[in-house]
C-alpha cells in the first residue's frame, strides 16, 4: 500500500500562494460562493454592489446591513458577508487609519510593525475585477433577464405580478391576486397548472423582489421590466 | 484514563478483542482464518504491545483491561437492527468493553465486528457535543462552525423555518431521515412534514429498502414480508433458545431460499449466527446471490443470477412448478385468487353478482364472492369463500381456465400467470441469468419436496430486489411462490403470520401481541387498515359504510388538506406505491429543487445519516442542494459529510450506550436497554425534531393570516386550522417514555413499583446479567394455522384482503395505479397513472413479469429478449453489506476502517485478465452519471419505456475509485461493490479538504435520474446498472494504510479542528443524564 500523505491546510495553501489563481478561476470561485448559498446570495450581492461603489469601511459596511431586514433576521453577523466575498477574491481587505484611509504597510518603509500596527485604526473593503464581474453576472436584470428568455410563455405573468408587488403583499394575496389575472388563466389553460407561488419564487431568486413583510419589488430592480 | 491515548495504550485500556478474534467467532465457517494468523499483530509495535495470549481462546491476543471495580449492565447493541443483547462493563463512568450476553435468544453470547466497535463510536474524536450554528459559506473548503446553546438553536432553527414557510408557502418544508437502524425512524419524515402541511419528506430507503416488500406482502395476504433482516422471518430461528429448548419446541426449517440477502454479512451475530446452527439441524438453503457470500459457500445449492434478472428467474420457477404441479392444489384452490376469472376489460376477478342475474352471495358483504370453473362440471360457477372441507363436496375451483364470460374471454387468474411464465424455460432462464438450466431445476426440486411429506420451505427475500427496478415484480413472484406451495402459517414455513399483532400486521382483535388466534368463532373477520393520520386511508376487509364512518371523525378541512398533501407529493402521481409509508419520489423532489416546478423545498431538516453518501446519483443532488436549498438542520453523533457541506444548524444526538430503549427486543425476549453512560450535550435523536415541531408550530401560529397552504393558496386562517396539521404524541421514543418503557418492562418485571425512579432502576441492573424476561411464552409464540380458525361469520378467518384470501393476482396492484386506492382514501387520484408507467397494458403489474432494464451487460442467447447494452459500459456491477458496517454509519470506527479501509471491488479473474487489472490494484469504475475519461459525450442514452431515446450529456459527477479484488465470486462481467461509502476525511493531515462521499462511494455512480424507475415505487438502481473499469492510480483523498486512521481513535482529549472551527471532545466523559429544559426531562431519583 501507498504511504501515508502528509499535507495540510497549510503547505496548500503556501502552494497556491506561489501559483495565484486565473481571473476566471477567481470568477468562478466567486460564481460559486453566491450559487452555492441561495438563502445568502441576496445580501451577499447587496454587499458587492455596495464595496463596487468604492472602498467601503467596515463599520459602515456592518451598519447599512444590520438595517437591512434580512439581515437583522439571519443568523450571520454582517462582518460575515464582506469577508466570505474577500475569502472567495471577490474582494480585498484593506487597513485603515483614523480617518478611514487605506494604508498599505509598504508605503511605510520607516515605520516598524508595532508603529506600524498603532496607525491601524480598521478595516475597509474594495471590490476586485473578479468581483466586478460576478456583479455583472448576477445583477438581478441579468438574471430577469436570463428567466423571460428561458420561458417567454410566463412574462406576461410576471409583469403583471411585478406590477402588483410595487407594493407590498404577503403570499395569500398574491396567490388570490395571480388567479385571477387573464395573463396566469391564459398561461395556465395553454401549458400546465402552476401555483402562484412559483413565479413569486422565480422572482425571488432573480433577487428583483424581496420579503420585508411581505413581498415587494426592490428599489432600481426590474424596473426595467416595467418600464 | 489517560489524557493523550496512543494506539497502544488505547489497546490496553479499552480491551476491544483484536479484529481477527472477532472474525473468527462471528463469521464462523465462513472466511475462516488460518489458525495461525489469528490474534498475529499487524506491526511489530503492536507486536510489543500485546500481551502473550491467556490461553483462554487458543492463538488469540489476550485482553489487556483490568476489571475490577467495573460494572456491568445489560443492554442492547444498536450498531444495526439485529438488536443483539449485550453486557456493557462500565468503570469509573466509562463503558471499557462490551460483549454479547449468553442467554440472548438467537446471537447467543456473540457479537459481530460491528458491536465490538461501537466503543469507538461512541467515544470518537468526531463526536459533536454541542448544538452547533454554521460561520463559514457552504461547502467543504469553507466549513466553519460556532457552539450555540439549545435554546439559541431551537428558536433560531424554527425563527428561520417560520420565516421561510412564511415567504414562500409551507410546501417549501421538507424532511428526511435514514433507513433501516435509524434511531429516528424511517416513518417519520412525511409525517414532521405533514404536521407543518408539508407534503415532502423520505428517506434513503423505503422504496429502495423493504417498502416493496414490506407493502406487497400487506396487499398479498395483509401478513409480513419475507424479510429476515426486518424480523419478519423468524420461524427460522425457532427451536434455538433457552426457552425454546426448555419448551421442548423444535426448529422446523426442512429448507430455506435465502434470495437477495446476505445474513452472515449484514447480521453476523443474530441471524448469520442463527443459520448456522439451523443449518447444522439439518436445514437446507438455497442461495440466490451473484456474489458468492458466505451464506452461498454453505448453501447446498448457489444460483449466482445475473444482476436485474431475478424477476426472470422467478418466472422460471414458476413454470417448473405450474408444469410439473408441484404446487399445493389444495391452498392454492382453496386459498388463493389463481382460480378466479379475470374480466379482460377490468384486469379484476369477476365478482359472482356481475355474471348471475339472480345470484345471492352466501358470504357477508365484506367477503365477496367471485367466479370460477368448477372442474367437477366444467361450468363457470360462483367461488364463495369457505372452509375447504365443505366447499370441495360440489366445487373443484380450476386453477388454469379459460371461460366466456358475459361474452367476453376470460381466464383464470393461474392462467395469467401461467401464460408469463410460459416462455421462461430452464434453458432461457440460463441465458439470460447466467444460471445453469440444470441448477435451477435443482433448486425447484429442493424447494418443493418438503411440500410432498407435508412439511414447508420457505423463501426470505432481502433488499437486493428493492435496489432496482424490479422492486414490486420480485416480492410478487416470491411471495405468490410461498403462497401457491402453500407454506403459509405452518411449522417451517417463512410466511407465518406471527407478527400479526405488530404495527405492520392486520387487525386481528382477540390474538396476543404475536398473534395467536383465540378459540373458533371469537374473532371478526380480518382487516387491514392502510391509514395514514386524520382516519386518511381505507381499512381493507372492512365495508365502505364503515370505512365512511371511520373517515367521518376527523375535521373535514383538516382532512382536506392532508389530502391535497396526497395527492400533491412529488413523484406519488406516478409511483403510488409509495403511499405504503407516505414517501416522496426522491429523483422527483431533486428535480423540483433543482427547477422549483412544481414547488420548490427550500428548508431541508436531516434527521439521520449522510445524504451524499446515501442518495443515488449523489453529484445531482449535491448541486441541487447546494444551489437552491436555503436552510439546512442536521443531526447525528458525528459530522458527516453531509453536514460539514451543507448543513446551517447542527444539533448533536446520542449514540445508543447513551439512549434508553432504542431497541426493544430478539424473538420473545426482552432485555434491558438503558441509557448508561452520557457525554456532552448530546440528546436522544428524537428530541430535536419534537422540540422543533413545537417551537415552529408557536411560531406558524402567530402568522396563520400570511402562511399559505400551497396546496390551495389559502392562507391557514382562511382553512380555520392551526399548526400543527396533527399531533403525533410521543411516539414512544421521547426521553420519559423511553425510560417509562423501561421501568415498566424490564423493571416490572424485577419487582419496581409504579414510583421507581431511573436510578433506582440502574441500581437493580447493575450486576444483574438475569435483566431480561421472556415476554411471550415460546409455545404462544410460535403460531400457526390463523386462517383456518373460525371467525365470528362462521367462516374460516381467511387473510386481511378483500377476498380473504392470498392474491397472488394482486388485484391492490390494479387498483392503486388507478386512483391511489387504498392509501389515497377519500380523496383519491383523478386520473391513473401515466399509461406508459404502467407496465401490464398500462396499469401496475398484479403478477410477477420481467420489465424493461435500464442498463445492462451483453446478453447472448435466445430470440425473445432484447437488452440496452452499451458497449461503452459494459459490466453489470451490483453491491451489498460486509460486516464492518450499518449502512453509512461506522467509517469512523479505526479498527474497522483498518479492516476495510476502502471499498474494494470484487472482480471475477477472467474480467480482470481483460482489464490489465491485478489483485489489489486501484481501478477507475464510471458510468453513465460519472462518464469518464473515454467517454463519448455525445452517445445516447437508453431508451425508457414511456421518454424515448434521450440523450445522456450531462456528467454530474467524476468517476469513483477503488482497489480490486480479484475473486471467482463473481461472474465474469460482473462486478461487486460495498454498497455506501463515505469516507470522512476532512482533517489538518489532508492536503485538500474534501467532504469525502466522492471519491470512492458507488452511489456516485449509481442511476437516480432516468432509470426505469419501478413503476409502483420508483425504486431507482443503487444496483444491476452498467460500468466500466480501467487501471487507475489511488486518489489523493483517501485514507488506507492502518496509521492514516490514528485521527479516529477515541480520545479524552478536547480536539480543536482549525479548519471547522468545531469544538469536539470527551472531556465530560461522566455526567449526570442531561436535564432538558423541556417537560419531557426525565425523571431522576
Amino acid at each position: 500500500m501507498d504511504e501515508a500523505r502528509n499535507g495540510g491546510a497549510q503547505a496548500l495553501a503556501a502552494e497556491e500562494a506561489m501559483q495565484p489563481a486565473t481571473f476566471e478561476e477567481q470568477v468562478r470561485r466567486g460564481c460559486d460562493l453566491l450559487q452555492q448559498n441561495p438563502a445568502k446570495r441576496p445580501l451577499l450581492y447587496k454587499t458587492l454592489a455596495r464595496i463596487a461603489q468604492g472602498p467601503v469601511d467596515l463599520a459602515v459596511l456592518e451598519d447599512e446591513l444590520a438595517r437591512d431586514v434580512r439581515c437583522a433576521k439571519g443568523s450571520m453577523a454582517p462582518y460575515f458577508y464582506a469577508q466570505w466575498l474577500a475569502d472567495a477574491g471577490m474582494a480585498r481587505r484593506l487597513d485603515t487609519d483614523g480617518s478611514g484611509r487605506p494604508v498599505n504597510r509598504d508605503d511605510y518603509p520607516e515605520l516598524d510593525d508595532d508603529a506600524f500596527d498603532d496607525m491601524l485604526a480598521g478595516f475597509a473593503y474594495e471590490i476586485t475585477d473578479a468581483g466586478r464581474e460576478v456583479l455583472v453576472r448576477f445583477s438581478p436584470d441579468s438574471r430577469l433577464r436570463a428567466l423571460y428568455e428561458s420561458q417567454p410563455q410566463r412574462v406576461a405573468v410576471y409583469e403583471d405580478l411585478l406590477a402588483f408587488l410595487r407594493e407590498k403583499h404577503h403570499l395569500g394575496q398574491i396567490d388570490s391576486y395571480v388567479r385571477g389575472l387573464a395573463s396566469y388563466q391564459a398561461y395556465v389553460a395553454e401549458h400546465q397548472e402552476l401555483s402562484p407561488s412559483v413565479f413569486v419564487d422565480k422572482l425571488s431568486d432573480a433577487g428583483v423582489i424581496a420579503f420585508d413583510g411581505g413581498w415587494v419589488v426592490q428599489e432600481g430592480k426590474g424596473e426595467q421590466a416595467l418600464s | 484514563m489517560k489524557d493523550t491515548l496512543s494506539r497502544r495504550t488505547f489497546v490496553q485500556a479499552m480491551a476491544v478483542g483484536a479484529a481477527a478474534v472477532a472474525a473468527a467467532g462471528a463469521l464462523s465457517g465462513c472466511m475462516e482464518p488460518k489458525k495461525a494468523d489469528v490474534g498475529k499483530p499487524s506491526t511489530e509495535a503492536d507486536a510489543q504491545a500485546s500481551a502473550p495470549s491467556d490461553g483462554k481462546v487458543p492463538g488469540t491476543t489476550a485482553t489487556h483491561v483490568d476489571l475490577t471495580g467495573a460494572d456491568v449492565y445489560n443492554t442492547m447493541c444498536h450498531g444495526c437492527i439485529a438488536a443483539c443483547p449485550v453486557r456493557a462493563y462500565v468503570k469509573d463512568g466509562v463503558v471499557v468493553k462490551l460483549e454479547g450476553h449468553p442467554e440472548a435468544p438467537l446471537s447467543a453470547g456473540s457479537l459481530c465486528l460491528k458491536g465490538m466497535n461501537q466503543l469507538h463510536t461512541l467515544y470518537s474524536p468526531r463526536r459533536v457535543l454541542y448544538p452547533m450554528r454554521r460561520t463559514g459559506a457552504k461547502g467543504a473548503d469553507n466549513a466553519a462552525f460556532e457552539r450555540i446553546s439549545w435554546e439559541e438553536a431551537i428558536d433560531e432553527c424554527a425563527e428561520r423555518i417560520a420565516d421561510i414557510m412564511e415567504q414562500h408557502g409551507t410546501y417549501s418544508f421538507f424532511s428526511s431521515a435514514g433507513g433501516g437502524g435509524s434511531y429516528v425512524g424511517a416513518m417519520l419524515p412525511p409525517l414532521l412534514s405533514g404536521m407543518f402541511m408539508a407534503p415532502t419528506g423520505f428517506e434513503p430507503g423505503a422504496a429502495q429498502c423493504w417498502m416493496p416488500r414490506n407493502a406487497t406482502a400487506a396487499f398479498m395476504y395483509g401478513g409480513a414480508d419475507q424479510s429476515t433482516a426486518d424480523s419478519s422471518v423468524l420461524e427460522t430461528f425457532k427451536g434455538l433458545s433457552k426457552a425454546d429448548k426448555e419448551a421442548g419446541i423444535k426448529n422446523d426449517m426442512n429448507c430455506l431460499v435465502i434470495w437477495g440477502t446476505q445474513p452472515s454479512a449484514s447480521q453476523t451475530s443474530q441471524a448469520g449466527r442463527g443459520l448456522a446452527e439451523v443449518r447444522a439441524l439439518g436445514c437446507k438453503t438455497i442461495v440466490v446471490d451473484p456474489n458468492f457470500s458466505p451464506d452461498a459457500a454453505h448453501a447446498t445449492i448457489h444460483l449466482p443470477v445475473r444482476p436485474g434478472s431475478d424477476a426472470a428467474l422467478i418466472l422460471a420457477w414458476y413454470r417448473m412448478i405450474f408444469e410439473e404441479e408441484l404446487y399445493d392444489k389444495e391452498f392454492t384452490k382453496y386459498f388463493t385468487n389463481l382460480p378466479c376469472l379475470i374480466n379482460p376489460d377490468t384486469k379484476l376477478p369477476w365478482l359472482a353478482t356481475e355474471v348471475f342475474d339472480d345470484y345471492e352471495p352466501v358470504t357477508p358483504e365484506d367477503t365477496p364472492v367471485y367466479v370460477c370453473v368448477n372442474e367437477m362440471t366444467g361450468e363457470v360457477e360462483p367461488l364463495p369463500f369457505g372452509d375447504p372441507a365443505e366447499l370441495s363436496a360440489a366445487l373443484d375451483p380450476q386453477v388454469f381456465a379459460t371461460a366466456t364470460v358475459n361474452g367476453k374471454e376470460s381466464k383464470s387468474a393461474g392462467q395469467i400467470y401461467k401464460d408469463e411464465a410460459e416462455p421462461w424455460t430452464l434453458q432461457r432462464a440460463e441465458e439470460f441469468c447466467w444460471v445453469p438450466a440444470e441448477r435451477i431445476r435443482e433448486a425447484v426440486e429442493l424447494y418443493t419436496a418438503p411440500a410432498k411429506e407435508g412439511k414447508c420451505a420457505g423463501i426470505t427475500h432481502g433488499v437486493a430486489t428493492d435496489q432496482m427496478e424490479i422492486a414490486s415484480q420480485a416480492p410478487l413472484g416470491l411471495l405468490g411462490l410461498d403462497m401457491i406451495m402453500g407454506y403459509v402459517n405452518k411449522p417451517g414455513a417463512a410466511l407465518t403470520q406471527s407478527t400479526m399483532g405488530g404495527p405492520m400486521g392486520p387487525q386481528l382483535d382477540g390474538t396476543n401481541q404475536w398473534g395467536k388466534c383465540a378459540a373458533d368463532g371469537t374473532q371478526p373477520r380480518p382487516t387491514k387498515g392502510y391509514l395514514a393520520q386524520l382516519q386518511y386511508g381505507y381499512t381493507v376487509g372492512a365495508t365502505e359504510a364503515a370505512n365512511q364512518e371511520r373517515v367521518a371523525q376527523s375535521d373535514p378541512s383538516a382532512l382536506a388538506v392532508y389530502g391535497k398533501l396526497w395527492t400533491d407529493r412529488l413523484g406519488l402521481s406516478n409511483h403510488r406505491g409509495l403511499s405504503a409509508w407516505g414517501h416522496s419520489h426522491i429523483p422527483a423532489v431533486r428535480e423540483a429543487i433543482e427547477t422549483g416546478e412544481p414547488y420548490r423545498p427550500r428548508i431541508w431538516v436531516e434527521l439521520s445519516g449522510n445524504k451524499l453518501a446515501m442518495l443515488a446519483s449523489s453529484g445531482a443532488w449535491y448541486k441541487a442542494a447546494m444551489e437552491n436549498v436555503d436552510y439546512v438542520v442536521g443531526q447525528q453523533p458525528i459530522f458527516t459529510s453531509f453536514h460539514i457541506e451543507l448543513a446551517d444548524i447542527f444539533f448533536p444526538t446520542e449514540e445508543w450506550l447513551e439512549h434508553p430503549h432504542s431497541r426493544t427486543g430478539q424473538l420473545n425476549y426482552t432485555f434491558a436497554n438503558p441509557g448508561i453512560v452520557h457525554l456532552g450535550e448530546s440528546v436522544n435523536p428524537m428530541h430535536p425534531w419534537m422540540l422543533l415541531a413545537d417551537a415552529v408550530s408557536a411560531k406558524l401560529n402567530e402568522r396563520l393570516d400570511s402562511v399559505v397552504f400551497t396546496g390551495t393558496g389559502q392562507t391557514i386562517s382562511e382553512l380555520g386550522l392551526t399548526f400543527p396539521l396533527f399531533k403525533l404524541g410521543d411516539r414512544g421514543n421521547s426521553d420519559t417514555t423511553c425510560w417509562k418503557m423501561e421501568l415498566t418492562g424490564v423493571g416490572a418485571q424485577l419487582g419496581l413499583g409504579e414510583d421507581a425512579t431511573i436510578d433506582d432502576y440502574m441500581a437493580k441492573l447493575r450486576n444483574n446479567s438475569d435483566a431480561y424476561y421472556v415476554s411471550t411464552p415460546s409455545e404462544d409464540y410460535w403460531t400457526y394455522g390463523q386462517h383456518l380458525v373460525k371467525a365470528t361469520d362462521g367462516l374460516p378467518l381467511g387473510f386481511a384482503t378483500e377476498s380473504r384470501k392470498c392474491e397472488v393476482y394482486c388485484t391492490t396492484m390494479l387498483k392503486l395505479g388507478r386512483t391511489g386506492w387504498p392509501y389515497c382514501y377519500p380523496t383519491a387520484f383523478e386520473e391513473p397513472v401515466d399509461s406508459r408507467i404502467g407496465t401490464f397494458g398500462g396499469d401496475y403489474s398484479p403478477i410477477c413479469r420481467v420489465p424493461l432494464q435500464t442498463e445492462a451487460p451483453e446478453v447472448k442467447g435466445a430470440d425473445g429478449y432484447t437488452l440496452p447494452f452499451d458497449k461503452d459500459f459494459p459490466l453489470a456491477i451490483t453491491s451489498g453489506r460486509v460486516p464492518y458496517f450499518h449502512h453509512g454509519t461506522m467509517r469512523h470506527a479505526p479498527y474497522a476502517r483498518e479492516l476495510f479501509p476502502v471499498p474494494f471491488i470484487r472482480i471475477n479473474p477472467e474480467t480482470a485478465a481483460k482489464y490489465g487489472i491485478s489483485d489489489g490494484d486501484w481501478v477507475e469504475v464510471s458510468s453513465r452519471r460519472t462518464q469518464g475519461s473515454d467517454y463519448d459525450v455525445s452517445k445516447r442514452g437508453t431508451e425508457r419505456s414511456y421518454a424515448g431515446e434521450k440523450t445522456q450529456t450531462t456528467k454530474v459527477s467524476d468517476p469513483i475509485r477503488t482497489i480490486a479484488y480479484v475473486s471467482e465470486v463473481v461472474a465474469p462481467n460482473v462486478v461487486w461493490m460495498e454498497r455506501f461509502w463515505n469516507p470522512e476525511c476532512f482533517d489538518k493531515s489532508q492536503k485538500t479538504k474534501t467532504g469525502g462521499w466522492q471519491e470512492c462511494s458507488v452511489n456516485v455512480l449509481t442511476n437516480g435520474i432516468d432509470a426505469q424507475f419501478n413503476e409502483v415505487f420508483g425504486s431507482y438502481n443503487y444496483r444491476a446498472f452498467a460500468v466500466n473499469i480501467k487501471k487507475s492510480e489511488r486518489p489523493d483523498r483517501v485514507w488506507v494504510t492502518p496509521k492514516e486512521f490514528e485521527p479516529f481513535m477515541p480520545t479524552s482529549e478536547n480536539q480543536v479542528h482549525d479548519e471547522i472551527g468545531v469544538l469536539m471532545g470527551n472531556k465530560d466523559l461522566v455526567t449526570d443524564y442531561y436535564q432538558f429544559a423541556t417537560a419531557d426531562a426525565p425523571a431522576q431519583g
